[in-house]
């Protein structure tokens, strides 16, 4: 439970604000590399503010505000020339960097180019997408987070969801949904509209734990049968702060993006990789991306699969949840834990320092704690992955399924 | 022990008095603010005010740079404690009782 001013102060994107200022010093992604390929600018909104992001002539990536400096009109309608782009209405053209290089209907030896120049921010391609960072320079490195650069077959599903990114965030710290949103109610579900429900999901919680560490908090969880020796306890996996989950098992590597868009809009993208050992993988020119269901036709929410019942929860909770009438538990204490890692970032940001997770050393790869033997439930999770969550709408969900198969086949590994 | 004239199982630390629940409001729920208004004032009430560390205000509405969350544990009431001056973070129970033995854990 908070007071409103918490509430508001917790969930409140917009520049200038505590958390709008604290989630300005991070990277987010704002398109799909291929986007950028079919056609080089596309609008985009990001933390409640509207963009335009391009790729120009000579392969370099750029992110301004939409509206031109001019006389406001959308750059995402822009020209997109070889080294930044050019309002449609009256031709100013703009770098990367935001300089106003052109103003064509202006005396050739003015100077009042020199004056104008928009606040433009950084975009760099990683992973097939285009990240962008709208923040305060100098800009931090972009992370490179293991699932984004490592090797395998890649896939990204999405869906643009009417809620406030930080309930999305709660849920990557409550361990004990898993058992019944994903357990108890699957089970419900499958009975009711008759079809197989994974069994995997629905092991009882006998214990829970959270660690801060340098990119979040780590998740750790014991399930019935199994032990503090087994890797959902010894390794666990990490909400990655402010905005991520790393998740997986089984080979089948998973980042849950959570972009505020807005303060009541996220994107919520799900990008694997499938990396299982013993198998080449074939290339991949275009990674797939792939919307994922929200809503049944009539309108309620679809909640046959893993994702579509973690939507409902976060969005059914309204597009900004009231946390001055809800009621924590003693096993939410993940949730509080959050709140805290929260408030704590805000305050270094105000006192002019990094928050955790802003990288600035040179890296390659930036490997996370993730369970390979997900649920104690062996190779089978990845099958279970692929065909009960969002994976099963991918485009290549049945490649998917023979790439880990054949990777079993070829490693003498037993599917259960 | 002092008990205040609206709370139940109250507790005085030091000049303070604190109030483990008050009974449960008369009438219906408010449904213009959603279900259970009379928790969301109960801890409006309660939650800690400054720090117990360096004492600057915690609550945003006190002009504090902290974050205070309650969750419930039995009949105690806990309040999760972020200073956002001196970087203190602590759990503060309200309690109405208090064990002398705690059981052995596993």
């Amino acid at each position: 439970m908070l007071t409103a001013e918490q509430n508001d102060e917790l969930t409140d994107v917009a520049a200038g604000t505590p958390m709008g200022e604290l989630l300005r010093r991070y990277w987010y992604p704002v398109a799909f590399t291929r986007e950028l390929e079919e056609f080089p600018v596309k609008r985009t909104e990001l933390l409640g503010e509207h963009y335009a992001v391009f790729k120009t002539g000579r392969g370099n990536y750029g992110i301004v505000p939409e509206a031109c400096p001019h006389r406001r009109a959308s750059l995402a309608y822009g020209v997109v020339e070889a080294d930044g782009i050019r309002c449609p209405y009256h031709g100013w053209m703009f770098g990367t960097d935001g300089a106003c290089i052109e103003q064509p209907a202006e005396n050739s030896e003015s100077t009042f180019r020199d004056r104008i120049r928009a606040k433009a921010g950084h975009a760099e391609d990683m992973g097939g997408l285009v990240w962008a960072y709208v923040g305060p320079d100098p800009a931090p490195l972009l992370p490179r987070f293991d699932v984004f650069v490592m090797d395998g077959v890649r896939d990204i599903g999405w869906a643009d969801l009417p809620c406030n990114f930080v309930q999305i965030m709660e849920n990557a710290v409550d361990p004990h949904h898993v058992e019944f949103l994903h357990g108890r109610y699957f089970q419900f579900m499958a009975r009711q509209m008759g079809f197989d429900a994974p069994a995997s999901f629905a092991k009882k919680h006998v214990k829970v734990g959270f660690d801060a560490f340098e990119w979040g908090i780590i998740k750790r969880r014991v399930v019935e049968g199994a032990s503090e020796e087994d890797d959902d306890w010894k390794v666990g996996h990490p909400l990655v702060f402010p905005y991520n989950m790393r998740v997986g098992g089984a080979y089948v590597e998973q980042m849950q993006i959570r972009i505020p868009v807005n303060r009541t809009t996220t994107r919520f993208m799900l990008y694997t990789t499938h990396a299982p050992k013993g198998i080449e993988f074939p290339d991949q020119p275009v990674i797939p991306d792939y919307q994922i269901p929200v809503f049944n036709a009539d309108g309620t929410h679809r909640t046959d699969y893993v994702e579509g019942q973690d939507i409902m929860a976060w969005v059914t909770q309204g597009p900004i949840t009231d946390r001055t009438v809800e009621h924590l538990g003693r096993s939410d204490i993940g949730v509080t834990m959050l709140r805290r890692m929260f408030k704590a970032e805000m305050a270094k940001v105000a006192a002019g320092q990094d928050p955790l997770g802003v990288i600035r050393t040179p890296h390659e790869q930036i490997d996370l704690p993730c369970e390979k033997n997900k649920f104690d439930a062996g190779p089978r999770f990845a099958l279970d992955f692929i065909g009960k969550a969002s994976m099963q709408f991918s485009p290549q969900a049945d490649a998917l399924r023979k790439l880990h198969i054949s990777a079993w086949e070829n490693m003498g590994v037993a599917a259960s | 022990m002092t008990v205040g004239a609206e709370t139940v199982g109250a507790v005085t630390v030091g000049a303070v008095t604190v109030g483990a629940r008050r009974p449960a409001a008369p009438g219906l729920p408010d449904v213009s603010r959603g279900w259970f208004p009379q928790d969301a004032a109960d801890h409006v009430r309660d939650a800690p005010r400054f720090c117990p560390s360096c004492s600057a205000a915690l609550p945003l509405g006190d002009g504090g740079h902290g974050i205070v969350v309650e969750f419930w544990q039995g009949s105690d009431r806990v309040f999760a404690c972020y200073c956002g001056e001196c970087g203190w973070s602590g759990d503060i129970y309200l309690s109405s009782r208090v064990l002398g033995h705690e059981p052995d854990e596993e």
